[in-house]
């Protein structure tokens, strides 16, 4: 059982997994089969291609915590690579279309809901949304936003105060009754 | 495009929106598009609709495209 073919945008090859957890990558020109990875638990379903088809993401667990990474496979070199560590359930990468960054999802939240019954937790919303700098040159997407403000520059002597006669705007004018 | 691997993993930045659970995360040029939704209950539906939220760079701020969806697909 094969499921999922996603062509690279470049048109050179296929990516598609399996029922077994392995993730396949076919290349057009040679038709060579490549096995990218083998994931010992579930499957491999989140694959996705760079937007120049030079890379793919995906993620699945290989731990004993059951926590998946995400991992990303470079044709140029055969190689699989983790991105993110063991210790936080990582999932879902999304590539930037500018090639900048790598989104992802991971669950790194831990303020949980406790059970009215029993006592227990319920982690139910632990998700947040990463970005992932692909290079060193790249800028963090997020670099901290000054708040300073400029103080306007008053005059050092203030005018003497002149009271005038104020009319709201919602003051009933008088009305004339001369033509 | 190309990759430094090298210390990648310490170059991750949290985009800032709330925790939530998240679905469907697609990225567009400055903008991210994703859906939330409720946490699963045993027989009963969710507390709350899935909902699909874009992401602006720019300004750093979310809004809400359209409330109680099943799923979406992006155009070329």
């Amino acid at each position: 059982m094969r499921y999922q073919p996603e062509w690279s945008p470049d048109g050179k090859r296929i990516a598609f997994s399996d029922k077994d957890g392995k993730l396949y990558v076919v290349t057009l020109a040679d038709r060579k089969l490549v096995e990218i990875a083998d994931a010992p638990h579930g499957q491999i379903r989140d694959y996705t291609w760079s937007p120049r088809g030079n890379y793919l993401a995906f993620s699945y667990d290989d731990n004993s915590n059951r926590f998946s990474a995400v991992r990303i496979w470079n044709p140029a070199d055969g190689k699989v690579r983790k991105v993110t560590d063991d210790m936080f359930n990582a999932y879902s990468p999304t590539w930037d279309p500018q090639g900048d960054y790598l989104y992802f999802l991971a669950d790194r939240e831990f303020q949980p809901q406790i059970s009215q019954i029993e006592f227990n937790y319920a982690t139910n919303r632990q998700a947040y949304i990463y970005a992932l700098a692909l290079r060193k040159d790249v800028k963090h997407p997020f670099p901290p936003e000054s708040d300073e403000v400029t103080i306007a520059k008053t005059d050092e002597s203030p005018k003497p105060k002149v009271l005038r006669p104020v009319r709201s705007p919602g003051h009933p004018r008088k009305i004339s009754t001369r033509n | 495009m190309t990759i430094d691997f090298d210390g990648i993993i310490g170059r991750t930045a949290r985009v800032p929106v709330g925790a939530d659970n998240y679905g469907g995360l697609s990225a567009k040029t400055g903008h991210l598009i994703y859906a939330t939704g409720s946490a699963f209950y045993y027989g009963r539906a969710g507390d709350r609709p899935t909902v699909l939220k874009i992401f602006a760079f720019k300004d750093r701020k979310e809004t809400t495209i359209a409330e109680d969806i099943r799923g979406y697909v992006l155009s070329g």
